[in-house]
């Protein structure tokens, strides 16, 4: 499936005087299979802007066509597409309510009226796919859980209704490093193996970096950039003037080319930039840098 | 040097489901007045209920902790305690009470009986501190997350504490909104010698740090500079921590034969230490 936004706009509280244009003049798509990421400064509109994708929000102004279909208005159905985009919130782990971990997966896919064993498979599944043992986990409480492991469960409930687009609002934010690789691994996987499309909203440029196919930076409610990442995060300056900045490496690879070493200033991968620094080392004559 | 925080043989435990969990072993530790003091650790290795113990929300099994010499297990000083010892957590959500920003940071010295005059100025001053004057009229629903934990921090340092506790408070920002909030943080620091203890998951925040102070299951596993903590590489990467991008790299580049030294933090020492003599 598609979704187009065509110059959507989102003023909040228009008429008051709080009014607050969160999105101005949106205009792209996403087709299927996918991996985009999202960044942008905190306010810049991204929690707005991925709103609008599963009918949550509706523009001000503009249109949201699924498959073609406008979603927008009273018309639209909105119920149908929140079974094909599943949205994650910030902090999903605050929305699980359910006694055990199995029904509180479970109940999106009761609610669709699927048969048990339907409902089992899916829960079953979507406990696989965030690494969580399902006869170990189905009949705990996922209250005493821990922060990581309470945010694959919330992240389980979304996949057990098996989106055909997969949106996560920062699914990694205040985890430990640990923790944060386990769901990245996992989203990465069901983008690579299901096929489900992925719009990852992040502050962190390497996760982005090393994850998406395509970027789409925010600024002030509008798209700055839309590219793929390798063409996003060598924008230095444009990165630096709305607050954000490139991955570290970038800014070693930019020192490095400047201090007299021949190093590609585009690379931004630490496995990459140990190798070109290696390889920029060992040819370099009557330079200024170490010799090997 | 007067210690702001003392911690001595302190354990804590807990119950969960019938099972004893023991979260503190045996940990002491002093942090001095106007110390910068890290504290990293990952998910369940104890560095939040260390937080919470210093702030006197939950008492210790065994052990006592010192807050400028108060004991945490007495009641009648809990609020002095709290007052000296401010704590900002991870979720602003759950740290703002009113429905005005400049109300929601005047709530703290309210209680506290300070004089009206006094309120304006403190909350106006912690504001500008956190950069968020221009939304003292807002109500914080509308504010981003970011923004909200802004207003968090302003709460706590209209309180005027001699010490601030941040427990993971800028998990939830982007990073112009860490910087801010850490700039914001080392200046309360350098000028008005509030000792600061920062307990995060990302070692780049405390590169800066007098002291770095590395929690494993419940124990001081290791602690020393920022420099001396983060060249021991492998040692932290054991147990789940991530060290610094450029701090990797350069590691990486050291086991390939390089003559760099070990704990390289920055861009920049890296660049001289690769390219001495640009």
């Amino acid at each position: 499936m598609s979704v187009q936004l065509i110059d959507v706009s989102h003023i909040y509280a228009q008429g008051t005087p709080f009014e607050f244009a969160a999105l101005k003049d949106i205009h792209f798509s996403i087709e299927k299979d996918e991996f985009i990421g999202i960044i942008g400064h905190t306010g810049s509109g991204k929690s707005t802007l991925i709103q609008h994708l599963n009918g949550l929000l509706t523009p001000t102004q503009g249109s949201v066509l699924v498959d073609g279909v406008e979603m927008s208005g009273a018309k639209g159905d909105k119920l149908a597409l929140r079974r094909k985009v599943g949205l994650v919130f910030q902090y999903a782990e605050h929305q699980l309510f359910e006694e055990t971990i199995y029904k509180d997966i479970a109940f999106g896919p009761k609610n669709l009226g699927l048969t048990e064993e339907e409902i089992e498979n899916r829960v079953k599944d979507a406990m696989e796919v965030v690494g969580l043992d399902f006869d170990t986990y189905k009949e705990r409480s996922p209250f005493e859980l821990s922060g990581g492991q309470m945010r694959r469960v919330a992240i389980a409930g979304v996949l057990s209704m098996k989106p055909e687009i997969l949106i996560l609002d920062e699914p990694t934010a205040g985890l430990d490093p640990y923790g944060k690789e386990d769901i990245l691994r996992s989203i990465n996987q069901l983008h690579e193996k299901q096929q489900t499309t992925v719009v990852l909203v992040s502050h962190n440029m390497d996760e982005v970096a090393t994850l998406a196919d395509r970027v789409i930076v925010m600024s002030k409610g509008q798209i700055l950039m839309d590219a793929p990442p390798a063409e996003v995060f060598t924008q230095v300056e444009k990165l630096d003037e709305i607050g954000l900045s490139a991955p570290d490496i970038l800014y070693l690879m930019r020192a490095l080319k400047k201090a007299g070493l021949d190093v590609d200033d585009k690379i931004f991968m630490p496995e990459e930039a140990k190798e070109d620094i290696l390889r920029a080392l060992k040819s370099g004559e009557g330079k200024p840098c170490l010799k090997i | 040097m007067q210690k702001a925080i003392e911690i001595k043989n302190l354990q804590y435990k807990y119950d969960r489901d019938e099972e004893e969990i023991t979260a503190i072993y045996d940990l002491s530790l002093d942090i001095y007045e106007g110390e910068f003091v890290g504290i990293i650790g990952h998910n369940g290795s104890g560095k939040s209920t260390l937080a919470k113990l210093i702030n006197g929300i939950i008492m210790p099994t065994k052990g006592d902790i010192f807050v400028y010499g108060m004991n945490t297990k007495d009641e009648n000083m809990i609020w002095e305690i709290r007052q000296k010892a401010g704590i900002v957590f991870q979720n602003p959500d759950n740290q703002i009470v009113a429905t005005i920003v400049e109300e929601d940071v005047a709530f703290g010295p309210e209680n506290l009986g300070v004089e009206p005059s006094e309120i304006r100025k403190r909350v106006d001053e912690a504001l500008e501190k956190v950069r968020m004057s221009e939304f003292k009229d807002r109500k914080p629903h509308q504010l981003s997350g970011g923004q909200k934990q802004r207003i968090a921090i302003a709460g706590i340092l209209a309180m005027e504490p001699r010490c601030i506790i941040f427990d993971e408070a800028t998990a939830m920002l982007d990073p112009s909104g860490r910087e801010e909030v850490l700039a914001c943080i080392k200046q309360l620091n350098k000028e008005n010698n509030t000792t600061v203890v920062y307990i995060t998951h990302y070692m780049e925040e405390i590169v800066e740090a007098d002291r770095v102070v590395v929690l494993n299951q419940g124990d001081i596993l290791m602690q020393g500079t920022p420099k001396e903590v983060f060249a021991r590489v492998e040692e932290l990467q054991s147990v789940f921590l991530d060290v610094p991008n450029i701090t990797n790299l350069a590691h990486q580049l050291k086991k390939e034969g390089l003559a760099i030294p070990e704990g390289i933090l920055t861009v920049d020492e890296l660049v001289k230490n690769l390219c001495p003599s640009s």
